[in-house]
């Protein structure tokens, strides 16, 4: 299991948005993660990463307890994030927004003497190149269409190297057409580099057709996790879709 | 290390193409105490003192997008140790110097652990905070700081103590900080500073402890505000309170905002005009420093970016974009 969370609650006063998750993930795979709005997916995405902290349980990345580490350390150990409304650096470049994400998976945050404007020339643009933003190397990234913007933050959190990728609502905001392309992207890229990736996904035809595995979450808690043929058939989440209470 | 000189060269004029303008620049400054008044160079000096202290706080502001409001604390925390050692200790110049360069840095580390606990505001009013408890100090604490008669009788290297030749070791330090802070800047270092002023939680989920990061910045720059506060005791022969009161750090902003925070030479532009400026109009005009409000006013709602304006955004955007779907992309 490279991912394991055990009983994981989050309470915003009295909601609990997030109700006793225990997930397990295994090496290699992909999962999506569906569930109406306010079902806590989100939430359990920071949980995971501890941008909030929970109010009870754990989380467990490759055997290892990361419940209490502060978020840049989960990431320093291969957890990378894809946020749900794309994180960049606005007025920097493509090729500068890249840079620095190299810069911090090679370590090099503190080094104040080497000349930095190309540094790590080649590998940002091998990052640019596999996310096909090549023509846009120097466009700054808040001029990008949203699409692109989406594929600059899989391209920034790609260059940490993670083992694991969380993404949240990667094909949001796009047009379907360019939902698939992000994703064959991230399917294409995932196989060369055995990722594990954990993605929530509103779009039904994107999660049956990507993922391998699907967890549900309605109201905090997950209704099921399975292959996609055993959720299409649950009962239970049928009912959820439909807005039935589920109890 | 085998630094060529070339090398550096070349990096400290990495974000300004125009050699030229540098070249000149410099020369300009080298031969100015050979045809201008002898009573201007006193002036001139001054300008390089604070466009250190102007381009070390920028390395806070502009690159990296804190607000640092107080920062002459560290140009008072540099003059006074350093004028304090002098004339309480009665130490000679060289330790005085390493030792008040050494004070600053511990100062610094403790200021900067104790401002950067919360949030981004948190800090520029903490920052400011320490200011004012600097200030009261220095009033009160007469014995040793000399309260608002401040301490006189600073010495010059002897070799240096002239007019002129104080102007050329000034220019010599203030250019040898210049390097060591633009390749700073232009390093990988740098690079992560552009980023925190753009996006700090991204550079949190990228893997960056970008606290420890805040601190390391704060600290350099408030070094570069010692070594200009230790030059600016040995100009005027003493350490005065006006060197920690609050008006300085406004100003220091003002001349980055002035001059262009986003660019390496702007603090040293503004730093030129804010300080002739006030020491040339305010002979004429009681209140300059209402002119000075009303400069600044029209820069921040005018000229954004101030004279040395960034290069303006990119936006070379090829027409056929990318990865174009039939329906388009909703525009981000």
């Amino acid at each position: 299991m490279i991912l394991k969370t055990v009983g994981l609650s989050k309470d915003f006063g009295s909601l609990r948005a997030v109700n006793d998750v225990s997930l397990e993930i295994k090496e290699g795979t992909i999962r999506a993660v569906i569930g109406p709005n306010g079902a806590g997916k989100t939430t359990l995405f920071d949980l995971i990463t501890n941008r909030t902290h929970p109010t009870s349980g754990k989380v467990y990345f490759q055997g290892k307890d990361i419940t209490y580490l502060p978020p840049y350390k989960i990431v320093k150990l291969g957890i990378g994030k894809c946020f749900q409304i794309s994180k960049l650096f606005p007025e920097l470049t493509v090729f500068e927004n890249i840079q620095i994400a190299c810069i911090s998976r090679a370590r090099k945050v503190f080094n104040m003497y080497s000349p930095g404007n190309n540094a790590m020339r080649d590998e940002v643009l091998q990052i640019i190149n596999s996310i096909g933003l090549t023509v846009l190397t120097d466009a700054s990234a808040g001029y990008l269409s949203y699409g692109d913007q989406r594929r600059l933050e899989i391209g920034i959190t790609l260059a940490l190297q993670p083992t694991l990728l969380l993404l949240d609502e990667p094909t949001a905001g796009v047009s379907r057409a360019e939902g698939y392309e992000v994703m064959k992207l991230i399917k294409k890229l995932a196989s060369e580099r055995a990722l594990t990736i954990v993605f929530i996904e509103h779009d039904m035809d994107i999660v049956f057709n990507y993922a391998e595995e699907i967890t549900v979450m309605h109201q905090g808690t997950t209704i099921a996790t399975g292959a996609p043929e055993a959720i299409k058939s649950n009962k239970q989440v049928q009912s959820c879709y439909l807005g039935e209470t589920v109890c | 290390m085998n630094l060529k000189v070339e090398d550096l060269m070349t990096r400290i004029i990495i974000r300004n193409k125009p050699i030229g303008f540098l070249i000149a620049g410099v020369i300009i400054v080298a031969v100015l105490p050979l045809i201008i008044p002898s009573q201007w160079i006193q002036l001139f000096t001054q300008v390089l003192i604070m466009a250190l202290f102007a381009t070390g706080l920028n390395m806070e502001m502009g690159y990296a997008g804190m607000m640092p409001l107080g920062q002459a604390t560290f140009l008072g925390l540099g003059a006074y140790s350093f004028g304090i050692l002098i004339v309480k200790a009665h130490m000679s110049l060289a330790p005085a110097i390493v030792l008040a360069l050494f004070i600053c840095l511990i100062v610094n580390a403790i200021i900067g652990f104790l401002c950067l606990r919360g949030k981004p505001m948190t800090f520029g009013l903490l920052h400011m905070a320490f200011n004012i408890l600097f200030t009261t100090i220095v009033a009160k604490w007469i014995p040793i700081t000399g309260g608002d008669v401040g301490l006189s009788g600073i010495p010059r290297p002897h070799i240096f103590a002239g007019t002129v030749p104080f102007y050329y070791m000034v220019l010599g330090l203030v250019l040898i900080c210049y390097l060591i802070i633009s390749t700073i800047m232009n390093s990988p270092f740098g690079k992560i500073a552009q980023g925190l002023r753009e996006n700090e939680e991204r550079l949190i989920f990228l893997g960056i402890n970008t606290k420890r990061y805040q601190l390391i910045l704060f600290i350099i720059s408030g070094f570069f505000a010692g070594v200009a506060g230790i030059l600016l005791a040995m100009l005027n022969r003493g350490v005065f309170s006006s060197y920690v009161q609050i008006i300085l750090s406004a100003q220091a902003m003002m001349m980055c905002l002035i001059g262009g925070a986003y660019s390496f030479w702007g603090p040293t532009l503004g730093a030129a005009l804010i300080v002739i400026f006030s020491n040339t109009v305010s002979n004429y005009v009681f209140y300059w420093q209402g002119i000075l409000g009303v400069i600044m006013i029209v820069t921040v709602l005018g000229f954004r970016g101030g004279i040395l304006r960034k290069r303006s955004v990119k936006t070379n955007v090829p027409d056929v974009s990318v990865n174009k779907s039939p329906s388009g992309g909703t525009a981000g």
